[in-house]
């Protein structure tokens, strides 16, 4: 399709089109904003003739303005990029600071902006690294990068909330998607690993929010259907487990390889079967007959409220028994002791900083347990 | 790093514009590349030494700095 477009115009006319559909969003807001259209759709038009103009000049800019940039051209570009994505991180950083110091509701947006920003990233260094290294001649030798520890922590916060337990997912996530530490061989299925730790929150938060929080969403008539989703929400994180045995288990001399699979099946199934029991308790939100939903003959909203409560207890104890403290467990045997013994490159700092995500991720889990609220 | 681009492209009375041409690259790039800005990539030093008859390492001097 490109190829059919002669290269400067391909820029002028990227402008133009999503300058228009833009445009054309304002318009369909209906009212005044026409006006607002309209002179959206002049400036992109005359954005999109200084672009074909620019294209046609000899410097840099307009090697990159007409599509016909060299390598040094498209170094100079990637290096604006980075240089304007650090500018918007640092921007939106300040601004879920600023928003948080001053309690606004206007702060999310700025979260999703480092999250999404930080999935970019996790992808890029998932892609290229994987794509451009391949494997090594010393395949077992562990590989990884502290700095790779602290994004992921720092997206893990932003995506599940400034909690102990989301700092120490990161940490888990490393250790159980490579007991043996990063090594090359493994290095591939990392990003999916992951990315299964980063992704899983996000239905869940939309998802189970309004059932675990709402108490008029617990008393109303649509409850069945947002608790089958949340629930399968929730049970949709549980293939993540089983890719960890998939990287866990393949090569790797260092480890002792039953070992490993005894560690994580174990901790995994127990881990599922109190899942399980959660989800139930979500479920079991269709447990009240007919005639004591909301609107009909005999409603009564208060019990019935406190019967969803009395599930949401159940599922909240079950998920801090399984998720909370099962991956824990797991990464200490699995994670800390093997990567221990396969003799990382920074074999204090790694196993050390692994060893201190369960360690945080099972205090957390207990003190969540007994904390009284 | 330095290199013998310059002094190469002068000896056959070539102009940047030219040289780039015939490199596939732009005239800015050959103007950094000259002036040891810009350390090209593999692919495009060799295509630099082949265009001038001479191999990578007579092209290109690892040991001595750019501009001496």
């Amino acid at each position: 399709m490109m190829a059919l477009i002669r290269p400067r115009l391909r820029k002028p006319l990227g402008i133009a089109l999503a300058g228009t559909v833009f445009a054309a969003a304002w318009a369909l807001r209906g009212g005044d904003a026409w006006q607002l259209s309209v002179a959206m759709e002049v400036t992109v038009l005359v954005s999109a003739i200084t672009t074909y103009v620019r294209a046609g000049e000899d410097n840099d800019d307009g090697a990159l303005a007409g599509s016909r940039a060299d390598e040094r051209q498209k170094m100079l570009s990637l290096r604006s990029r980075a240089l304007g994505w650090n500018f918007a991180m640092v921007a939106a950083f300040i601004g879920v600071t600023i928003g948080v110091a001053v309690k606004a509701t206007w702060w999310w947006p700025f979260l999703v902006i480092l999250a999404v920003a930080g999935f970019g990233q996790l992808l890029g260094w998932s892609t290229y690294t994987t794509a451009e290294e391949g494997p090594a001649d010393d395949a077992d030798r562990p590989r990884c990068g502290l700095g790779q520890l602290v994004i992921l922590t720092a997206v893990s916060a932003a995506v599940q909330g400034p909690t102990p337990r989301a700092w120490a997912r990161p940490l888990l996530a490393i250790n159980e998607g490579n007991p043996r530490g990063l090594s090359q061989t493994h290095h591939a299925r990392r990003g999916p690993v992951l990315s299964d730790h980063l992704r899983c929150p996000i239905p869940a938060v939309f998802l189970l929010a309004p059932v675990l929080n709402n108490a008029a969403h617990i008393a109303s008539t649509s409850r069945h259907r947002h608790a089958c989703c949340a629930a399968v929400s929730s049970t949709g994180q549980r293939p993540g487990l089983h890719r960890y045995l998939a990287v866990a288990v393949p090569g790797g001399p260092a480890a002792n390889e039953p070992v490993a699979l005894g560690f994580s099946f174990t901790p995994g199934c127990s881990k599922l079967a109190i899942i399980v029991i959660g989800v139930v308790s979500l479920l079991g939100r269709r447990d009240p007959a007919p005639e004591t939903c909301s609107g009909a003959p005999g409603t009564d909203t208060a019990s019935l409220v406190t019967r969803g409560q009395q599930s949401n207890a159940v599922r909240d104890w079950t998920f801090l028994l399984g998720p909370g403290r099962v991956p824990g467990i797991n990464a200490l045997l699995l994670g800390f002791y093997l990567m221990y013994r396969s003799g990382p490159r920074r074999r204090a700092a790694i196993p050390g900083a692994g060893g201190s995500g369960p360690a945080t991720l099972i205090a957390s889990a207990v003190a969540a347990l007994f904390r009284g609220d | 790093m330095r290199n013998r681009v310059r002094e190469q492209r002068t000896q056959r009375e070539m102009s940047q514009a030219e040289l780039a041409a015939a490199l596939g690259v732009s005239r800015q790039t050959v103007i950094s590349i000259e002036g040891g800005r810009y350390l090209p990539s593999l692919p495009l030093a060799f295509t630099i030494a082949r265009f001038f008859g001479l191999t990578v390492d007579k092209m290109f001097d690892p040991d001595e700095e750019a501009g001496t």
